[in-house]
């Protein structure tokens, strides 16, 4: 007790300030916690991934009266129901881009290159990539929106107090429904993009025949083109997915907080798409 | 409900937590409940007393089976909880029914009608028209029948409360977790919901729950329906006898929760 007397405590007054450098941080600061911020994220994220997986292999024949519905329910919202949209955008695609890239090569005599320009910007680029952004926008932010006011208003845990997965009942549904109906829009965008370039083609008056044109893309198109469409596609479906429940479900979440939610689901999820569908070009060029 | 009945602690135990630590789930990293031990059993009825924040909510989800707790272990009908498969533990938890306070945490885009029929279809109960008559029973016994159709999320405080009940009550629990059941709803509906738990305990319905659990800010309407009373305070957990008048008019959190401040009972 005497030993504490002896050394009275200093008063906030008495302590030396720090220097004014020293409270700032400094630009590698600044870098290093975003960067363990961006690992500590990653981290959930995968962790979160292989939750969702493990339950959907597990549970995917249980509760089938309640989750089966739900699944067709999200292919409904996240597929049928953009249709009229990625329609639109083919189109528009078709004309403005693949239709127009065709006429500029029979102007400079290439047109032998066609079939596989088709191919690399239409099959493997463009229809996936730009399926997955359409459905981002349309499905993926609405998610978050919809999963975080769950979240906000407790009904994830009245859920847990039921006995209910919230990923059986919430992510699985969402998972499945987007993938299976992303690869179905990609290659609806696919064929629509492709018609309506033949469409402009057509009305420019370039010699080109429909069948001629037909072989030049078939020629151009392998089997490992269908299979890494379809793996593209099913995985553009899964991260866009799994993003948007993960910011919308895995954190306490107050009502305030969702719009930040949902901007920061769809810049992850967009990073994440470009980043595979780098590997995917890695895989193409090797 | 009947107030008479002496604590028997000869009977068997459903509930049991032993040195049990919960994280506040307002501030986290902070602990609320400190080292308590609590039984519930058979023919009790609980009230747990104390100020808004004091860990009410944080006890009732981890004896509901919510949340694990920090520390401590926790039994369900005489199992303990870290021993069991995720399959018996959801078998034992089924037996819980929590009601959830401030509007019952209903699932706002379903129907009154979907609301309870969730947890029947997902669990997979068999028998369908069973299910429905169950529901529809269930539904008349909130005075909920014309309401069938109706968006949960439209409903008022008082109906949303009422049905967070009927949700708790459609498993047919064996224990019954009430956290602030009459903290939003106004005085009718408050009337409606002390005389249901009275017809409730005393047998009038088909099913009745074995242990009623009440989490409570104001005493008042529940002394003279337990048995079995707790007061939570700064982490201090006093177990006390709700018919031992004396002992709780000394008790100053006790009075100040169930008739104003420093008022006589």
């Amino acid at each position: 007790m005497e030993a504490i007397q002896s050394f009275p405590e200093k008063n906030e007054e008495e302590l030396p300030s720090s220097p004014e450098w020293s409270r700032r941080p400094s630009l590698s600061m600044l870098m290093g916690r975003k960067i363990i911020r961006s690992i500590g994220t990653l981290h959930e994220l995968i962790a979160f991934s292989l939750i969702t997986l493990s339950v959907t292999l597990l549970k995917f024949n249980r509760s089938k009266a309640v989750v089966h519905p739900l699944i067709r329910s999200q292919i409904y919202l996240a597929g049928i129901r953009l249709v009229p949209l990625v329609g639109m955008v083919a189109v528009m695609t078709g004309f403005i881009v693949v239709g127009q890239l065709i006429s500029l090569f029979s102007m400079v005599g290439a047109s032998r290159y066609t079939g596989l320009v088709m191919v690399v910007a239409v099959v493997r680029e463009l229809g996936p990539l730009m399926t997955a952004m359409m459905v981002l926008a349309r499905v993926g932010t609405s998610t978050v929106i919809e999963l975080g006011t769950k979240r906000a208003m407790g009904e994830v845990e009245a859920l847990e107090a039921l006995g209910i997965d919230s990923i059986h009942y919430l992510v699985v549904p969402r998972v499945l429904g987007l993938a299976l109906s992303i690869i179905s829009l990609t290659i609806y965008f696919i064929l629509i993009s492709l018609a309506s370039a033949y469409l402009f083609v057509f009305m420019q008056d370039i010699p080109m025949k429909p069948g001629a044109f037909i072989n030049q893309i078939a020629g151009a198109l392998h089997v490992s083109d269908f299979l890494m469409l379809v793996l593209k596609s099913f995985f553009f479906g899964t991260i866009i997915a799994v993003v948007t429940c993960y910011e919308g479900l895995a954190r306490p979440i107050r009502l305030g907080e969702i719009s930040s939610a949902a901007t920061r689901a769809v810049m992850k999820a967009i990073l994440f798409c470009v980043l595979l569908d780098a590997v995917f070009i890695l895989y193409w060029m090797v | 409900m009947e107030a008479d009945q002496p604590i028997q602690s000869t009977l068997e135990i459903l509930i049991g937590l032993k040195d049990v630590t919960v994280e506040s789930s307002q501030e986290l990293g902070k602990n609320r409940v400190l080292g308590w031990n609590w039984s519930v059993r058979e023919n009790q009825i609980w009230i747990l007393g104390g100020t808004a924040g004091s860990g009410k909510t944080e006890l009732l989800s981890v004896a509901s089976g919510l949340i694990k707790p920090r520390s401590g272990s926790v039994s369900l009908f005489g199992k303990e909880v870290q021993d069991l498969e995720p399959e018996a533990w959801l078998e034992e938890k089924l037996k819980l029914g929590l009601v959830f306070e401030d509007g019952g945490r209903v699932f706002q885009d379903l129907s009154v009608y979907d609301n309870l029929m969730l947890p029947l279809a997902y669990h997979e109960l068999p028998d369908t028209d069973k299910n429905h008559a169950w529901v529809t029973q269930i539904l008349e016994m909130m005075g909920m029948s014309s309401m069938l159709n109706r968006l949960a999320g439209r409903l008022s405080r008082n109906w949303r409360q009422r049905l967070g009940l009927a949700r708790a009550m459609v498993l047919r629990p064996e224990v019954l977790f009430l956290d602030n059941p009459l903290g939003v709803v106004d005085s009718h509906h408050g009337q409606w919901w002390l005389e249901f738990l009275d017809s409730l305990v005393h047998g009038d319905y088909e099913w009745k729950p074995k242990s009623i659990v009440v989490s409570a800010s104001d005493l008042k309407p529940w002394l003279d329906r337990s048995n079995c009373l707790a007061m939570i305070h700064d982490g201090d957990w006093v177990e006390m006898d709700p018919s031992d008048r004396d002992t709780l008019n000394r008790n100053p959190l006790v009075r100040a929760l169930s008739t104003g401040i420093n008022q006589p009972l």
